[in-house]
């Protein structure tokens, strides 16, 4: 994802690398979660979920539902 | 008779006028008269800023996040944060002691903005708490020096002894 930081110099166009990606999910960055809910759609089943993965999305909800792992 | 006035017929007599301030030419205009005539008159806060419309970033790497959780839906933050931040705003402001007013988003990695008015120190504001809180409003009392556009600096120079960085996180700030 290809986001505008603001510094001394200017502003400047920074593509996100996969770990601030998910630090800016994490710190409630609507666009980054986005990003991730696309990612992460077609891994989820259960509907319950997916409902709870696009509240994460549109900030409704502040914890990220997790994907349940191979039994 | 043509009426060019607010009175049918006109007034014969300055002291008889009254309007904007009962103006009686006790003196000629000046900067300092009209800003003390027009301010008065001035419907909205005078000082309003929103976090990204900055005049300059003179320390870091800020970023505009929006959010869902927040008043305004965003806040501007620091992309790597480091102690002595800081960033720059233009504010005008009749003279006086006023308040200033931010509105943030505190959590455990914020830091302790120092607010510069003109370059002299105002006081601080603390952004930190144990876990992520939005639509936090803070207070600080502020002097004002003098009617214009003023500096109003804000450094990240502190941070709060529990708090793991110098993280800012701010979406307005107004003045009043």
């Amino acid at each position: 994802m290809r986001v505008l930081l603001h510094t001394p110099a200017g502003i400047v166009e920074h593509e996100l690398t996969p770990a601030e990606l998910t630090q800016w999910a994490a710190d409630g960055h609507l666009e980054a979660r986005r990003e991730i809910l696309l990612q992460d759609m077609p891994q989820h089943t259960d509907p319950h979920l997916k409902i709870e993965l696009i509240m994460w999305a549109l900030g409704i909800i502040d914890t990220k539902p997790q994907i349940p792992g191979p039994p | 008779m043509t009426d060019f006035g607010r009175r049918v017929g006109g007034e014969t007599d300055h002291g008889a006028l009254d309007g904007l301030a009962d103006d009686d030419h006790a003196q000629y205009h000046n900067n300092a008269r009209g800003d003390a005539r027009y301010l008065q008159l001035a419907a909205a806060p005078l000082g309003i800023i929103f976090a990204d419309m900055y005049k300059a970033i003179i320390q870091g790497t800020y970023a505009y996040y929006a959010l869902g959780s927040q008043n305004y839906h965003y806040m501007f933050y620091t992309f790597t944060a480091a102690q002595n931040d800081e960033v720059e705003y233009e504010i005008f402001s009749p003279a006086g002691t006023k308040t200033l007013q931010l509105l943030a988003v505190t959590s455990s990695d914020r830091g302790i903005i120092t607010f510069y008015l003109d370059d002299v120190s105002q006081g601080t504001i603390d952004l930190y708490s144990a876990s992520i809180v939005y639509n936090v409003f803070n207070t600080l009392s502020v002097t004002v020096v003098g009617t214009k556009v003023h500096s109003l600096k804000l450094k990240m120079e502190t941070k709060n002894g529990s708090s793991s960085n110098y993280v800012t996180s701010i979406t307005f700030m107004r003045l009043y």
